[in-house]
């Protein structure tokens, strides 16, 4: 084996040149190390056509350029024109062929240029067409202090990424069924080194890129982006620093979408969406380190981060610390946000307010937040949630208690119509535990609801459990009427609450709930409630009905007058939307009332289009009965199963043709008889709506 | 003589013990109602009904022996059966679906597949073979608006599940979701529009 320097290399061709007599010149050497580059198999064949001016061709098998560029065989340099001007050698035109195992094939024009007293080399080509755009390429190649020193600078122009990656394929390390396309801009690259690759410039540019996976989870769709980087090596780390920008395009991982041009932009900025990435940092042993990523996203966020990521295993584990300045939350596209909120139980929520503070992320985990809520104004039309002022300081830690407690305000909520006031609530959290830190106050419908003890264990599992002792104070029956659209009637609503259970997404309330209406008492029990922040909540509960004024109950519903007490109950009432689906009611007089007991002939009337009769308003004026705008009764009754839609009726009291809906007393005596049993639910609550005249079958006496 | 007939009277009884009633699982009834809520859903009549069904349920009859008299009187009785069962079968009342949580979820779907059509008619999702919907191609949706597609997929999904188990338990069988569910996986595939794509779970293909 042979070895040799170039530097012995120049001196062989500066003794052969002058000799004038040798036509022709070839050195062969099976080993030759230099410059940081390692050739094998070199051959170099010298033909002499004048004194100073020589045509050579270099044949290398195997030339490695150290692990950057890799190794290039069967390297062909063919110098048509070799001049010899000492101290100069330059060649002008030399054709290069080489094959580079990361590259493919390279074919190229260069001009080459050897000074042997500085032992420089220089190359610089001429424009190569590539990819349909054009690549230029300097080198230089010198020794310092018996060190090599060399520097390549790129300059590309308007390249397509498509045709890279058909030529270049291995530098792109996609899976086959990964889209890409897009143009290299502009891309400027200065990297040098000694024996080692230890500094690097790059300037790009890349327009109109698109990339897609085959699920399209990840895609990219006409995005500009571009980056600076100064990065250099030292003991083996390199350190870089520079900016990344996104000004056009659009970008979706995952759940996480981005448009960086939107078409309505929301502000005048010239890139009001932009994404702008600051940054410096180091990689070694295959983590990259962040200890400067400054981001800003449009309107959306500003954020001073420092990450670790570390890609020696097959998911990257991310270790991250990010102090947000701000996050605006009516910045956030709709579109961004039903990504993230894709699959949470508010995935309609929409808002606007700002939060700051800091997230600490270990292991690819959320581990901390501490965050601070300005004036935030949340709703979910779907789930009927608003929330209106929300502001505080939020503390979570998943590992353990945190040493301050958390505390958040509002101005204003609102629950399925229902409008809540003002309120301070502290609380600790550890992990997916909530404690609520000191008795809360919720000023609801001129009344309120005082929490005294919340405490909940594994939110979100199925193990989740609930402490939660609270207390109803008496709500105005005519808000919440109101609220909820109903005739407005006077009357409150109070109650304990000590227990509350939730399984499987089921809400129970423990205790009841005690409503004081119409001079009489409701109690509500049993109150279950489940895909609370759906689209079709379903609540159960049985209620209990006892000694309602009649008087006020008619006056209030418009329903004709009927003077007395009722009783009763609504077992198994089940609802689905707020709609009644099934329930098994039985509202009757008051057994042992001995008020006294009139209906007028108005409730008469609607009384029996309850009971499916027609013509009530005709017997009514007919004979001595239209002379009595009253009458007295004995009792008076309905009993309503509803299943499917269907309402199985029955009444106070059996009778030969049907049963009593209103037994009569004394004279003229009135009898409300009905022997429908099975009425339509819907038509039955659009009839009440209307109270509509129908006449049942009604007997005088 | 006498003895005959009273055996033939006992073998006759013991059979008839042996009797297992199935209720049979209402095929035509389901298809029927699948094709009703399904037209209201996509606005679009009904489609041609399956071919008629051989009966599902199985065990009618317990052969016990297989001595000649008894085979024939086992394969009178089940013929009987069966063909009580088809009658009853053919005029087998409708399925319950007018339950107050089947409208809402109808009216849902309805307003919800207003805003799917597009990307039916694109072919970007499609009807799978367990009655539900998913993306066949997400490259086919503006990067916008694939996220919204999957919120509307998550709703109609949860949405299909949820009107699936009211229907069997609004007829008093909740076992029958699963059956349900298969029945209308095929009546979605049928009620299908030109040109949509369906997975009958041998991959996608366009109707």
């Amino acid at each position: 084996m042979i070895r040799i320097s170039l530097a012995r290399l120049s001196f062989l061709l500066l003794v052969s040149a002058p000799l004038g007599a040798i036509d022709k010149t070839t050195l062969s050497f099976a080993d030759w190390a230099g410059y940081g580059m390692h050739a094998q198999g070199v051959t170099v064949e010298l033909l002499l056509a004048n004194s100073n001016l020589t045509t050579a061709r270099v044949q290398v098998a195997a030339l490695d350029f150290g692990p950057e560029l890799g190794i290039a065989r069967g390297v062909q340099i063919y110098c048509p024109a070799l001049e010899i001007k000492a101290p100069l050698y330059r060649c002008v035109a030399a054709k290069i062929h080489a094959h580079f195992q990361k590259f493919g094939s390279v074919a190229l024009i260069a001009d080459l240029g050897w000074h042997p007293q500085t032992q420089t080399l220089n190359f610089s080509s001429n424009a190569i067409t590539v990819a349909g755009g054009q690549i230029r390429l300097q080198g230089v190649w010198r020794k310092h202090w018996h060190e090599p020193l060399w520097s390549i600078e790129a300059t590309a122009t308007n390249l397509s990424i498509a045709e890279l990656r058909k030529q270049w394929g291995t530098l792109f390390r996609l899976p086959k069924d990964w889209t890409l396309d897009g143009r290299l801009a502009y891309a400027h690259a200065l990297l040098s080194g000694n024996k080692n690759f230890n500094h690097a410039h790059i300037d790009t540019e890349v327009s109109k890129f698109n990339l897609g996976n085959a699920d399209g989870t990840i895609a990219a769709q006409n995005l500009q982006v571009g980056l600076k980087v100064d990065a250099a090596q030292m003991s083996g780390t390199w350190k870089a620093q520079g900016q990344l920008t996104g000004t056009h395009g659009e970008l979706l991982i995952s759940r996480l979408y981005w448009n960086f041009s939107p078409t309505e932009p929301s502000s005048t900025a010239r890139f009001p969406a932009a994404l702008t990435a600051d940054f410096s940092g180091a990689w070694r042993n295959s983590t990259l380190v962040f200890d400067r990523l400054q981001l800003k996203l449009g309107q959306l966020l500003t954020a001073d981060v420092l990450a670790n990521l570390n890609f020696s295993t097959q998911s990257p584990a991310i270790q991250l610390s990010a102090q947000i300045a701000k996050f605006d939350l009516g910045a956030l596209p709709q579109q961004t946000r039903a990504g993230l909120l894709l699959g949470t139980l508010l995935s309609k929520l929409e808002g606007r307010g700002l939060i700051k503070g800091q997230i600490v992320v270990e292991n690819n985990v959320p581990v901390t937040l501490d965050l601070i809520l300005q004036d935030l104004h949340l709703s979910d039309h779907v789930a009927g949630l608003a929330i209106g002022g929300l502001e505080g300081h939020v503390i979570w830690s998943r590992t353990h208690r945190t040493t301050f407690p958390s505390e958040l305000s509002w101005q204003s909520a609102n629950a399925y119509g229902i409008g809540l006031g003002s309120a301070r609530i502290r609380f600790f959290t550890e992990g997916a535990d909530f404690q609520l830190l000191q008795a809360l106050r919720i000023p609801v419908l001129d009344g309120g609801l005082k929490v005294n003890r919340l405490e909940l264990q594994r939110i979100g599992t199925a193990q989740m459990s609930v402490q939660f002792d609270g207390v109803l104070e008496p709500l105005s029956m005519p808000l919440l009427c109101k609220a909820f659209g109903w005739p407005i009637f006077a009357g409150s609503v109070a109650g304990a609450i000590p227990q509350l259970k939730v399984e499987h997404g089921r809400m129970t309330l423990g205790g009841q709930l005690h409503a004081k209406i119409f001079d009489g008492d409701v109690s509500v029990s049993d109150l279950t409630m489940s895909e609370a922040f759906g689209a079709r909540p379903q609540l159960n509960a049985n209620i209990i009905i006892n000694r309602l004024d009649l008087a006020a109950v008619t006056s209030a519903f418009s329903f004709g007058q009927i003077t007395g007490r009722l009783s009763g109950h609504i077992a198994a009432l089940h609802l689905v939307g707020w709609e009644p689906t099934a329930f098994d009611a039985s509202l009757f007089s008051t057994p042992g009332d001995r008020s006294k007991k009139l209906i007028s002939q108005r409730a008469v009337e609607n009384i029996s289009s309850i009971g499916g009769g027609q013509g009530a308003t005709a017997a009514l004026e007919r004979g001595a009965l239209r002379f009595f705008k009253e009458f007295h009764y004995q009792q008076l009754g309905l009993k309503c199963s509803l299943a499917n839609d269907v309402c199985a009726l029955n009444g106070v009291e059996p009778h030969a043709t049907g049963y009593y809906l209103v037994k009569g007393s004394g004279i003229p005596r009135i009898d409300v008889i009905s022997d429908s049993r099975r009425v339509d639910w819907r038509k039955l609550v659009a009839s009440l709506k209307e109270l509509s005249n129908s006449q049942p079958t009604v007997t005088s006496q | 003589m006498q003895h005959l007939a009273l055996k033939l009277a006992l073998a006759t009884a013991i059979l008839a013990a042996c009797v297992t009633i199935n209720v049979y699982f209402p095929a035509a009834a389901v298809e029927k109602a699948a094709d009703q809520i399904i037209g209201d859903v996509i606005g679009k009549p009904a489609a041609a009904p399956l071919a008629p069904h051989a009966p599902t349920g199985k065990n009618l009859h317990d052969p016990g022996s297989n001595s000649l008299p008894a085979r024939v009187i086992v394969l009178t009785i089940d013929r009987m059966l069966n063909t009580l069962m088809s009658n009853a079968d053919a005029a087998a009342p409708d399925l319950e679906i007018s339950t107050p949580t089947v409208r809402q979820i109808t009216e849902s779907m309805k307003s919800r597949h207003a805003q799917l059509t597009q990307y039916y008619d694109s072919g970007a999702i499609g009807y799978t073979a367990d009655g539900m919907v998913d993306i066949r191609d997400a490259n086919s949706i503006t990067l916008a608006e694939r996220n919204v597609v999957r919120t509307l997929l998550a709703d109609e999904n949860k949405d299909r599940a949820a009107l699936y188990a009211e229907i069997a338990r609004a007829n008093g069988h909740p076992e029958w979701g699963a059956d349900i569910k298969a029945t209308f996986a095929k009546r979605w595939i049928a009620n299908a529009k030109g040109g949509w794509y369906y997975n009958d779970g041998s991959g996608w293909k366009q109707k």
